[in-house]
């Protein structure tokens, strides 16, 4: 069942991202870059998709945790300042809180952005920002994009299994040398090949076409969140302003 | 009088930086409501006469033009291919990248000219859905066009084609990935478009089904047109057709053997091929000749092997599969069967969550899947996977290359492999600069120089013209005659029917029948027939009521009368 913040319009759930994002990489300190992640997740919890989204999350996450403590606590000693032992290292107050807010930074980007991918449907994100006024060229080029790469990523593994199907060993480093032209050489082949007819395929889809394509879905847009999405800019203009100014807490 | 929709006079076209002429002045009329086929070798310009027709000259294809064109009123030729798209739109012969790369699903996809031509969301829905089920894909309509199987692929191109209703549809190989049921509900969906008068223009190599659903046909030669005339004056005389459907072989066979009825004219359908049969004829009996002679030394065993996808759809489920030396065996299922997933257990691509798979006695569990070359390898359908090389020699090199042999014996084989795939004047051409269906032959020839045990065959007559597909049964003979088993999956019944002596069919993940083609029972041509169809011979027989083991239905079963 779509919450409320399902049936947002997309630019007002791309707005709020946006938001949350510039914010927390103009926040210089700990804890309001802790609210403002606070915030992107809470922004998750809100949608019905939260328990499917939430479980990619320690994928994103962890490994630039880990490693962020790692080597900011860790393996850098020369920034040590107000240092601590920890298990018989030495490792510092400061670096952690650096590392702490690169990785708040991090996650909420993550947070916001996967949020919107995974509570809108890509077709209806591009029909919105075509309705703004993004042309069709961008669009197709972002769309395809989105398209290209599990069919590369397919393309690739039936390369692997033709070229193993006649001979082919992955073993040793010399082995994946020598493997490099016959994986790479049909897919760089196949995708010039495929550009090209490709272009025909969209010339005789209309592509081309002058007149307003019809879009089939409506996106439902309201009064109230046409100026939530105008406070919401002007809340990135007013955070941008109070970056300069450094009136923003240290 | 009608006045003709399509009006081709003394047309010539020359690619760029080609001396000889791909199409030289052709001239034809077509009239509206038909169905018109295209034949001819591979190359003599079936796909050049298309493009023309569909205005992507000069677009697309820059060369030298003269002549005229006129298709629905419009210039093809003085026209953008969207000026064009109200009055002629094409499908041309590969699928996949017919496909537009920006919609999410089938649906999606067949709607997208649509839309972009601003019809009223209510008439886009209507002629989508419409599209789908004439293209039997309404099933599919949620899923990406990318994760869709060749033969499905096929079916949603010529679905967005259908879901323009444009007045001129082209199409260039359209059977090339269908499996038969398809191919046949394709003919009776382009005869219902043309009594509504839509004109239909094919490309095709598939003669039977030319016979059976075209009205006229139209043979290239060299780019020249040598005969334009009804399907049955055409495809009798293989003189004027290029090439021989396998109706006509089968009639002209029961006419040598006294088996056909006097009164009836060379068959060019099955239909035809039924009625002519003579049920009553008293024939000798004959004995079914095997392609290669019978021996007990394996190569593959498949024994209860089980396979579930990542993604937890079970596709095998306890397949028990024996290969014997030289054997030659048709593997056959619907799409999703498994037939391609059991292909890749050959040669350890894919392991089974179950059972074991032997290649000369080895369970290859832990075995590379390269380092079964030796004993099992696969041409698979799509040859643009393959090939990379800058020749065809250097193409058909790699797989012996990557077995450690002395450079005398690579040469050996590749001089082999090229010869038996009549390729051996071409060994320094790039292997884009052949013909695609001469590409298919240079994948084959570049597994055939691995001189595998066991060589399976991916869908080896797609695209392929008479003349390659008798290059391909030489090497596949050739194959043969040293001992090696060969294997064909394939939607050609009759291909497989001529040139495999022992048919598998993979059913849900099972096999339900393995049978030699002679021995086949009422009942597993009863299954075999709802699956995927019958070979002519076979199907004659089940039509006529004539008993499978009988005198005469061993006659009308030879692999000689498709030959």
């Amino acid at each position: 069942m779509p919450t409320r913040y399902d049936s947002l319009h997309p630019l007002t759930k791309l707005t709020w991202a946006f938001v949350l994002i510039l914010a927390t990489y103009m926040s210089p300190v700990l804890w309001l870059s802790a609210i403002i992640c606070l915030a992107a997740l809470l922004t998750t919890a809100a949608s019905a998709q939260r328990v499917s989204i939430v479980r990619v999350y320690p994928l994103f996450f962890m490994p630039i945790i880990v490693s962020l403590l790692l080597i900011r606590g860790v393996l850098l000693p020369d920034v040590v300042t107000r240092p601590i032992t920890v298990a018989g290292y030495s490792v510092s107050l400061d670096a952690l809180a650096s590392a702490g807010l690169i990785i708040l930074r991090y996650c909420t980007l993550i947070a916001a952005l996967f949020t919107v991918i995974q509570t809108t449907p890509t077709t209806q994100l591009m029909q919105a920002l075509a309705e703004r006024g993004m042309p069709r060229s961008i669009e197709y080029i972002l769309l395809m994009a989105l398209q290209i790469i599990p069919d590369m990523r397919a393309r690739a593994a039936a390369i692997l299994e033709a070229q193993q199907s006649r001979g082919l060993v992955i073993k040793s480093l010399v082995s994946r040398v020598r493997a490099l032209l016959p994986l790479v050489g049909p897919l760089v082949v196949g995708a010039l090949v495929d550009i090209e007819e490709r272009a025909m395929a969209l010339e005789l889809r209309a592509f081309a076409a002058t007149s307003q394509p019809t879009r089939m879905a409506v996106i439902v847009d309201s009064r109230a969140q046409q100026i939530a999405r105008t406070a919401l800019l002007l809340c990135a203009v007013l955070i941008i302003g109070l970056r300069i100014a450094g009136r923003l807490p240290s | 009088m009608t006045t003709p929709i399509i009006n081709v006079n003394q047309l010539s076209f020359s690619y760029r930086r080609q001396p000889q002429p791909a199409i030289a002045d052709v001239s034809f009329a077509l009239n509206p409501g038909s169905v018109t086929a295209i034949i001819g070798k591979a190359g003599a310009g079936k796909s050049t006469l298309c493009a023309l027709l569909a205005g992507f000259m000069p677009q697309f294809f820059r060369g030298k033009t003269s002549g005229s064109l006129q298709v629905d009123g419009r210039d093809p030729l003085a026209s953008s291919i969207i000026e064009m798209l109200p009055h002629v739109t094409m499908v041309t012969s590969q699928a996949s990248t017919q496909i537009s790369g920006v919609c999410f699903s089938v649906a999606e996809e067949v709607g997208f000219a649509l839309q972009n031509l601003s019809l009223p969301i209510a008439e886009i829905t209507q002629r989508v859905q419409h599209a789908m089920e004439l293209m039997e894909i309404t099933h599919l309509a949620e899923r990406s066009p990318f994760q869709l199987s060749g033969g499905q692929q096929q079916r949603l191109v010529i679905a967005a084609a259908l879901a323009l209703s444009p007045p001129v549809l082209i199409l260039d190989e359209p059977t090339a990935q269908l499996d038969p049921p398809a191919v046949a509900a394709l003919g009776v969906t382009l005869r219902n478009l043309a009594q509504a008068g839509q004109t239909i223009v094919v490309a095709e190599h598939h003669l039977d089904w030319v016979g059976a659903y075209a009205d006229r046909v139209l043979v290239l030669r060299d780019g020249q047109l040598i005969a334009d005339d009804a399907p049955r004056a055409i495809l009798s005389d293989e003189s004027r057709a290029d090439g021989r459907p396998y109706c006509v072989r089968l009639s002209h066979y029961a006419q040598r053997h006294g088996v056909w009825l006097a009164e009836h004219p060379t068959a060019i359908t099955p239909a035809e091929l039924s009625a002519g049969i003579d049920a009553t004829a008293t024939v000798a009996e004959v004995t079914r000749p095997l392609a290669t002679a019978p021996t007990t030394s394996t190569i593959l065993d498949i024994e209860n092997v089980s396979f579930t996808y990542p993604n937890g759809v079970a596709v095998l489920h306890g397949v028990n599969l024996h290969i014997a030396q030289g054997e030659r065996i048709a593997l056959l299922g619907r799409n999703g069967a498994g037939k391609s997933t059991l292909l890749r257990h050959f040669n350890g691509l894919l392991r089974p969550q179950q059972g074991h798979v032997k290649l000369l006695g080895h369970d290859i569990k832990n075995t590379a899947p390269g380092a079964s070359a030796p004993h099992a390898s696969i041409v698979f359908q799509d040859v643009r996977n393959q090939l990379f090389a800058a020749t065809i020699r250097a193409e058909v090199s790699f797989g012996p290359s990557m077995l450690k042999l002395s450079a005398a014996e690579v040469t050996r084989r590749v001089d082999t492999a090229l010869a038996i795939c009549g390729l051996t004047a071409l060994a320094d051409t790039h292997p884009y600069d052949v013909p695609v269906a001469q590409r298919r032959l240079v994948a084959t020839a570049a597994i055939m120089a691995l001189e595998s045990d066991l060589i399976a065959l991916d869908e080896p007559t797609a695209g392929l013209d008479e003349a390659n597909i008798t290059q391909l049964v030489t090497a596949m003979d050739h194959a043969s005659a040293h001992g090696r088993a060969v294997v064909l999956v394939s939607h050609d019944l009759d291909f497989c029917a001529a040139h495999t002596d022992r048919v598998v069919l993979i059913q849900a993940g099972v096999v339900a029948i393995d049978a030699r083609w002679d021995e086949l029972t009422s009942a597993q041509l009863t299954v075999l027939k709802q699956e995927v169809g019958l070979p002519l011979g076979q199907a004659t027989c089940v039509d006529r009521a004539i008993a499978p083991q009988s005198a005469l239905a061993r006659v009308l079963c030879q692999p000689s009368a498709l030959q």
